[in-house]
């Protein structure tokens, strides 16, 4: 047999063996980060309302109210819309107990499981009364949110129940100040769960118009997607972001967690961020565990609408702290330049020295409340300084 | 050349033949289980809940029944375990039913299985790149 032979028979099988390697294909790879490739959510199972126009066109207006507020200033606009763009909005800071966590963004948060930086939430309705009770936020009381929708809004369909006519006007919250805890226990068991099912009502409806926030296609997506109509646009992409994209996907690991059409994988990880100044080591999704397992208004909680089976990332929880410990939500990246403050607690200014933190992979702060092993789960990745440029140009495409 | 030629050919039927052993039947840590994945978890889809079915027998080819399973695993490179906790349920005649897996991210995963019944207590590491 000659050379040439031989070189057949390998690439014959090379050709035939499960093990041999895709090729490298740019613009195939590429597709696979934009919006063309994002299929739409499924209904959220535990929202009656997940999908209905009108229970959309009234979360809107619930979502833009500011008399749902202590101060009657502050809606769920304020801090998740920023010039009239849904990107998370820092300019209204909140006091402290929700001083050392940043605004995370609400575009496409239909395809999460778990909401919050630590997951505390396993539905966007959930994940949306949270801050209408929270002296940082919004600042009312349980009885308050509910008694304020009613009277704004008498009468709706979705909201009213059997017992509309005799809410108490009082300011009464299980997780409220001692106050409005007291003036909570005080109330009859029957009147709270119905003030309960009224308040997730609220909540759901906010969720089904959040549900609907798509994200807008970015440069990434007008160059890939005029790429793949006629190949010969792909040397309109800037070689700078087309090496940051190959880095992206490569060696600077970014896609192993920020992957697919919206960049990110859903899930929790340590990457050894550290704390703002001053403020305590974040617990991170340990912390968020267990708060979601005893929040009332989870999937399984009886003002949930699921049915059996319908709650399967709660039913199948792993609680373990060596996976949660110090771990937060693999942000989307999508419109990642234009926020104004990076990292679970906006500790981070810019996006070159986010970059810079992956390339370096210091420890964690947490690792001296272990006893070994690690806690972050990055490690240095080599970048050099051109490198670390055209990544960054690639970040601010998506 | 020759030799050249069949060592590669042989070395083809070595990897080929692995690799089917690897995605479908493995043979427990002490040796003394022969488990069967009905699916193959490298064409999961990530983000996605996957049930999987496995066929736990002996050494001599008999069902193992009323065991226990307790699944664990994790990413060796990114030091961390299972996004969520699955759990084994017995369909009968040596096969169970894995529910709640899930993988979230693409690379190198390795799947946990420990078996406990009346008469073997084995371990089964499946590892396997999605």
């Amino acid at each position: 047999m000659n050379v040439r032979g031989f070189c057949t028979v390998v690439l014959i099988c090379a050709g035939l063996s499960a093990w041999a390697e895709p090729s490298d294909d740019f613009l195939q790879n590429a597709r696979k980060f934009t919006l063309a490739a994002l299929v739409p959510p499924d209904p959220d199972p535990s929202n009656r309302f997940s999908g209905q126009p009108d229970a959309i066109a009234f979360g809107e207006k619930l979502f833009f109210d500011p008399g749902l507020s202590r101060s009657g200033a502050i809606s769920c606009a304020t801090c998740h819309v920023t010039n009239g763009v849904f990107q998370p909005n820092e300019s209204h800071p909140a006091a402290t107990d929700r001083r050392f966590r940043s605004v995370m963004p609400i575009v496409a948060t239909a395809y999460q499981d778990f909401l919050f930086w630590d997951g505390r939430a396993d539905s966007l309705w959930a994940q949306a009364l949270a801050p209408l009770e929270n002296p940082s936020e919004h600042d009312l009381t349980r009885t308050e949110v509910v008694n304020h929708v009613i009277a704004a809004y008498p009468n709706h369909p979705m909201i009213a129940r059997k017992q509309s006519a005799t809410l108490p006007q009082i300011a009464a919250s299980p997780s409220g100040n001692a106050d409005a805890r007291k003036a909570w226990h005080r109330l009859p068991v029957d009147m709270q769960h119905d003030i309960n099912h009224r308040f997730a009502d609220i909540g759901k409806v906010i969720a089904a118009y959040v549900e609907t926030l798509s994200p807008m296609a970015s440069q990434w997506d007008v160059w890939v997607d005029a790429a793949t109509d006629d190949p010969g646009k792909t040397a309109a992409i800037p070689p700078q972001v087309r090496e940051g994209f190959v880095l992206f996907t490569g060696k600077a690991r970014c896609a192993q967690c920020h992957a697919g059409p919206l960049f990110t994988d859903f899930d929790f990880h340590n990457t050894g961020l550290p704390a703002r100044v001053g403020q305590p080591p974040d617990l991170g999704r340990q912390a968020g565990l267990v708060a979601l397992r005893a929040d009332p208004f989870n999937c399984l909680g009886p003002f949930s609408d699921a049915g059996p089976g319908d709650c399967m990332p709660l039913e199948f929880l792993n609680m373990s702290m060596e996976r949660s410990f110090g771990a937060f939500r693999t942000p989307s990246l999508r419109g990642v330049s234009q926020r104004s403050a990076l990292g679970h607690a906006g500790q981070v200014a810019t996006l070159r020295q986010m970059v810079m933190h992956y390339n370096n992979a210091p420890a964690s702060p947490l690792r001296n409340m272990t006893s070994g092993g690690r806690i972050s789960e990055i490690v240095p990745l080599g970048l050099s300084q051109s490198e670390v440029d055209s990544l960054i140009a690639f970040l601010e495409s998506i | 050349m020759k030799k050249l030629l069949l060592s590669f050919l042989v070395f083809i039927a070595f990897m080929t033949t692995a690799q089917a052993e690897h995605s479908a039947a493995h043979r427990s840590l002490a040796g003394h289980l022969e488990v069967t994945l009905m699916q193959d978890l490298s064409s999961a889809t990530i983000g996605d809940f996957l049930e999987l079915e496995v066929h736990i027998q002996n050494t001599s080819g008999d069902n193992i029944s009323g065991a226990a399973i307790a699944v664990d695993g994790g990413m060796m490179a990114h030091g961390h375990g299972l996004p969520t906790r699955p759990q084994a349920v017995e369909l009968g005649e040596g096969r169970y039913l894995i529910r709640g897996l899930r993988f979230s991210m693409p690379g190198e995963w390795r799947l946990v299985l420990d078996v406990t019944s009346e008469d073997v207590q084995d371990r089964i590491l499946i590892a396997f790149v999605l």
